[in-house]
């Protein structure tokens, strides 16, 4: 997808140059404008070190969507929220990795590794809105309820458009406001966010995600505090909105049909870590990893002979301890004793498109397992003895 | 917003009513009246009294009535003539006893709430952001001490440093020189001298408060969403902390006059017996004691009724700075 | 068994055995399980313990009741012990070193009393040539320990009557200020006590009645409570005062400030009491219990108490000092407890005069009791606020 709406030229401010930290970093698309690249952010907690997000790579194209998809405490959030940087610090930090965003600098393009950036730079705040936006999971409390949802849009457009009047800039909320379908935009530009509905503050959310027009949106589960009915109606908005901005479109949820909805590619993530990454298709036709597979053995079948739903055994590890083997070993129904909790499993390659992190597919570590397991129950020792 | 003026105010008027009862009632309590006990300190000292001459002073103060009457009658003086009744023991109308002292406690009051506010606002958002710093652990553990310290024992204390250290006497409004001069810009120093003991230690608890307060507000208002889609729409830090979490984390310490000035009036008219500073403090304490009972129950209810007062102001004002209760009245 | 030649990975694997979920946790994490599976009080215990403050002040306070409750055996005189000729006696110096003889174990100077002819102020000269040893269980004074046992042993003193140690100095009539601040302690720290008590029966009977009846006579309670909190307590406290007759016995004065101190103060515990039972029981999990069938009782003694009695415990706590403080004022400016009664309060009516004060500052030493008492509560409460409320870190 390519952009179609006029930008604005981006870089009018003078101060912002990223040109020293360019250097090595190698590009291998110009479609690209996100890569992320074995990002670690941890929590560093009284109870322990909760590793949030740890080892996540992945890349968005221009105009592309990518769906994010896991259980609640899985570092879904935190992998948005560590583009922007955002995380709240202390507790959490951003410990590794790369986080390359392809910018449109004021000598052509350039990659800017976000990671590098303080986050409370003038560099980092340019670029949060300006080139990513983000729409937040509780439309209730992202607005303060102190000022209009006019007041905090025009902020952002102040802040980041240079040389906008203030009138202009209410003249743009207005019509984003209206874009996004809030009726009488005119009138509820001057309203106090607790005066909107869910619904409405979370049209006005995106309004204002929109009005600097960012080339990438996050959607952190917008539509989880939301009615059914309401949550059609904003998915379709943003997908609409989407493509008539031209943006790519990073989509947070927990919601499997949501995801397959919203996104070209999908990842899901376990503890922190990514399972499987493959494009939406093939993600449902094709499920890889034994967790993937568990989830979409979860979803409720409309068609076919009724049967009861399956349900994924156990719940989280505890998130404090590191795990040594893959993270969903203790709930995994095909899990090889002896390989899988020693060691993390690789990130495999299944097509150039489709990759899975988990030793089924790795033939290679597989061979190496020993045939008989000492401590294995009877029943997983014999099973064992036949696949290797 | 008139409306919700109107409602507070409507829901005042039984409050009101109450404190000049109890005012009145509580004064009434001991056994005896003003004409008794004058007549027990002259027996005590030997003078015999004429029983028809005690006889006619009850009369004349008007102490032979029942208790309910007496109120009807100093209620009445006081909605319809403004006339807060008798004062006994200065032979003297109330009104005209009060007129300097009452002003002098209240504006010690709220100066003191200013001041602790002038002084705690600032700390209190540097101790929320950097929270488990240093200076939060010196600034929380001053506030502490400041919340927990007794300020009438302060004020004894700093009393005798100041007078032992520099030979300063802090007590009264005014050094002896001046007592009788005429107004003049020393003798107004002189007061300001005066002054500054008293309001630091009056404002020292609630400059306690308001750090505490201040610091976990803002604490909670930080982990607020709005806070990080301020923070993602690329505001500065300094930029976005004062636009919004501050101006949040302030409405709730508006809303905390309403038992902070007891406090103060409180420890207003304590340090001021401590200080002997001439306000209504030296002059209840007396009158309580010799059961000048109109002077004591008029202190008590105008103090209560003004504080009550303070209390509604800062409820306005702060339906005033929140849309959301300015709107509606439902938050909160 | 069958045995398969191409591997499915569809198929490796089996129902999870319990002892291999078991064996995955490690050893380093036996520390972080224990959160998980603690009760709320083993939580708030731990959380309290940390509290460094907070424990160093919860032992001091422990140790200045028991020497409160124990006064007769810790302080060396009686409240109404007087010597004659050793009045306005700055505190005793205790002596560790002797010249001539060395390091020695604590030991007085006896000394006699001279007026400065000059400034007309008394002067105490010591007699280095006859050193007092302090004993400690020295004999002196007979008691009755706890009110039972009779005893003559106090915890230090020289074990002869006519020289005295005065730690903490003598007051204008020449009386021991050390003992008469134990004793003092008896009166001021218990009043903190059974004044919250009180206030604390009178705010959970009321704020009960308030939230079972509900109605009018909720409205009627929360207006009153209303009221209390807003006017200023010390006029209406003086006013009480004032009214208590001045020959009462000590006990009746004792406990009729109490209840005058209560009768203000409840409507504070009340207020948190019963916000914060409306705001439990609106809680999820109390309606999920509703709707589980759970009873009323139930309810409210296996749900609601438990997230409750740590903050009732708080409320408690942080309410002590300031019923010690109404009592010290009021004996202070003369309207509490009356001498001969002994209370900070009252000893501290010597030290209203900042001139008396300047000559003789150990006269303040109660102030200081009264000062150290409320910090360590405020410490105490703190610590406990910071344990009890499982959301803080």
């Amino acid at each position: 997808m390519v952009c179609a709406t006029p930008r604005i030229p981006i870089r009018d401010k003078p101060w912002l140059d990223w040109s020293n930290q360019n250097d090595n970093i190698m590009t291998n698309s110009n479609n690209l404008f996100i890569e992320v690249r074995n990002l670690q952010t941890y929590f560093y907690l009284y109870e322990g070190t909760v590793r949030a997000v740890d080892g996540v790579s992945y890349n968005i194209e221009k105009g592309k969507s990518l769906g994010v998809i896991g259980e609640s405490g899985c570092g879904k959030s935190v992998t948005a929220q560590s583009i922007m940087r955002i995380v709240p610090t202390p507790p959490g930090k951003e410990v590794g990795g790369e986080v390359l965003l392809h910018l449109q600098g004021p000598n052509g393009p350039q990659i800017v590794d976000v990671l590098k950036l303080k986050a409370d730079s003038e560099q980092m705040r340019a670029i949060r809105w300006k080139e990513v936006g983000m729409i937040f999971q509780e439309p209730m409390t992202s607005f303060s309820p102190l000022f209009t949802v006019g007041n905090q849009i025009i902020e952002a457009i102040l802040l980041h458009i240079p040389g906008t009047t203030k009138k202009a800039a209410r003249q743009q909320a207005i019509e984003l406001l209206g874009k996004v379908g809030i009726p009488q935009p005119t009138r509820l530009v001057d309203a106090y966010p607790h005066q909107l509905s869910g619904g409405m503050r979370q049209r006005a959310m995106i309004a204002m995600a929109l009005s600097c027009n960012p080339k990438l949106l996050i959607a952190d589960e917008p539509t989880t505090a939301l009615d059914v009915t309401i949550e059609a109606q904003i998915l379709e908005l943003i997908r609409s909105l989407q493509e008539e901005f031209g943006m790519a479109l990073m989509y947070i949820s927990h919601d499997l049909a949501v995801v397959s909805e919203m996104s070209d590619d999908i990842m899901v993530m376990y503890l922190g870590r990514v399972m499987e990454h493959a494009p939406m298709e093939e993600m449902f036709n094709n499920p890889l990893h034994p967790y993937t597979q568990a989830l979409w053995r979860s979803i409720p079948k409309i068609e076919g002979p009724l049967a009861r739903l399956q349900t994924i055994s156990g719940g989280l590890p505890n998130p404090y301890l590191i795990q040594k083997g893959c993270p969903f070993f203790s709930r995994c129904e095909k899990r090889i004793p002896g390989l899988c909790d020693g060691a993390r499993p690789p990130l495999i390659e299944v097509s150039p498109s489709h990759t899975v992190s988990c030793f089924l597919y790795d033939s290679q570590a597989r061979s190496k397992v020993p045939t008989e397991q000492p401590n294995a129950t009877q029943q997983s020792a014999t099973q064992q003895s036949g696949v290797s | 917003m008139l409306a919700y003026i109107a409602r507070r105010i409507v829901t005042l008027i039984p409050i009101l009513l109450l404190i000049s009862l109890v005012s009145f009632l509580v004064i009434q309590l001991p056994p005896g009246d003003w004409v008794t006990r004058q007549i027990n300190t002259l027996k005590l000292s030997g003078i015999q009294v004429d029983e028809g001459e005690a006889m006619r002073l009850t009369k004349m103060y008007g102490l032979d009535k029942p208790i309910s009457e007496r109120y009807l009658t100093w209620m009445k003086g006081i909605l319809f003539d403004g006339n807060f009744g008798w004062s006994f023991q200065w032979n003297q109308n109330v009104n005209t006893l009060l007129a300097a002292r009452i002003p002098l406690t209240m504006a010690i009051s709220i100066a003191a709430l200013l001041l602790s506010w002038l002084i705690s606002i600032p700390i209190g958002i540097y101790s929320a952001t950097h929270q488990y710093s240093t200076w939060d652990y010196i600034f929380t553990f001053i506030g502490f001490i400041g919340l927990a310290t007794p300020g009438f024992l302060v004020a004894l204390i700093l009393a005798w440093v100041i007078f032992a250290t520099t030979g300063f006497s802090p007590l009264g409004l005014n050094s002896s020189q001046y007592l009788d001069a005429p107004a003049s810009w020393g003798k107004f120093i002189d007061l300001l001298k005066h002054l500054i003991l008293p309001l630091f230690i009056i404002s020292l608890s609630s400059t306690g408060v308001t750090i505490r307060v201040m610091r976990a507000n803002l604490l909670d208002e930080l982990k607020k969403q709005y806070v990080i889609t301020a923070r993602a729409k690329g505001l500065s830090e300094l930029g976005l902390l004062i636009k919004y979490p501050v101006r949040m984390a302030i409405n709730p310490i508006i809303s905390t006059v309403g038992w902070v000035l007891p406090g103060l009036v409180s420890g207003e008219v304590l340090v001021s017996i401590v200080l002997g500073i001439q306000t209504t403090g030296p002059l209840l304490l007396r009158a309580t004691l010799e059961q000048d009972m109109y002077l004591a129950s008029s202190i008590v209810m105008i103090l209560s009724t003004l504080t009550v007062i303070g209390t509604l102001i800062s409820d306005i004002l702060l339906a005033a700075l929140d849309p959301r209760i300015r709107y509606g009245g439902t938050a909160k | 068994m069958s045995v398969q030649t191409v591997p499915n990975p569809q198929e490796v694997g089996g129902p999870i055995p319990q002892n291999e979920v078991n064996a995955l946790e490690q050893p380093e994490a036996v520390r972080d399980e224990r959160f998980y599976y603690a009760s709320q009080t083993e939580l708030v215990w731990w959380r309290f313990k940390k509290h460094k403050i907070a424990m160093v002040a919860s032992v001091i306070l422990i140790l200045l009741y028991l020497s409160a409750i124990f006064a007769n055996f810790v302080a060396p005189y009686s409240t109404d012990a007087r010597w004659e000729g050793r009045q306005q006696e700055p505190p005793t110096t205790i002596h560790f070193y002797r010249p001539g003889v060395g390091i020695t174990g604590p030991f007085i100077y006896p000394v006699s009393r001279k007026v400065d002819p000059k400034t007309f102020q008394f002067k105490f000269i010591p007699d280095t040539s006859k050193p007092i040893p302090i004993q400690f269980f020295a004999h002196g004074e007979s008691y009755k320990f706890l009110g039972l046992i009779e005893s003559d042993i106090h915890l230090f003193g020289t074990g002869l009557g006519n020289e005295p140690v005065h730690l903490f100095g003598t007051d204008d009539l020449g009386r021991d200020l050390f003992s008469r601040t134990f004793f003092g302690a008896q009166v001021s720290l218990s009043i903190g006590l059974v004044g919250v008590l009180v206030s604390f029966l009178i705010g959970v009977s009321l704020g009960g009645l308030s939230g079972y009846l509900g109605g009018i006579v909720d409205e009627v309670i929360q207006r009153m409570i209303d009221f209390l909190l807003s006017i200023p307590t010390l006029p209406i406290w003086m006013a009480l005062s004032a009214a208590l007759p001045r020959n009462w016995s000590v006990i009746q004065t004792y406990f009729a400030i109490t209840m005058i101190l209560s009768v203000i103060g409840w409507a504070g515990l009340a207020r948190v009491v019963r916000g914060k039972l409306l705001q439990l029981r609106e809680e999820d999990y109390a309606l999920a219990a509703q709707a589980a069938g759970a009873s009323k009782w139930r309810i409210i003694t296996r749900h609601l108490l438990p997230g409750f009695t740590s903050h009732l415990i708080v409320s408690i706590t942080v309410s002590i000092p300031g019923v010690i403080l109404g009592e010290t004022a009021l004996s202070f400016i003369g309207l509490g407890m009356q001498p001969p009664a002994v209370s900070w309060g009252t000893l501290l009516q010597d030290a209203q005069n900042i001139v008396a004060v300047a000559e003789q500052q150990w006269l303040m030493i109660p102030a200081l009791f009264v000062i150290a008492t409320v910090l360590l509560f405020n410490f105490v409460g703190d610590g406990l606020r910071d344990a009890a409320d499982p959301y803080s870190r």
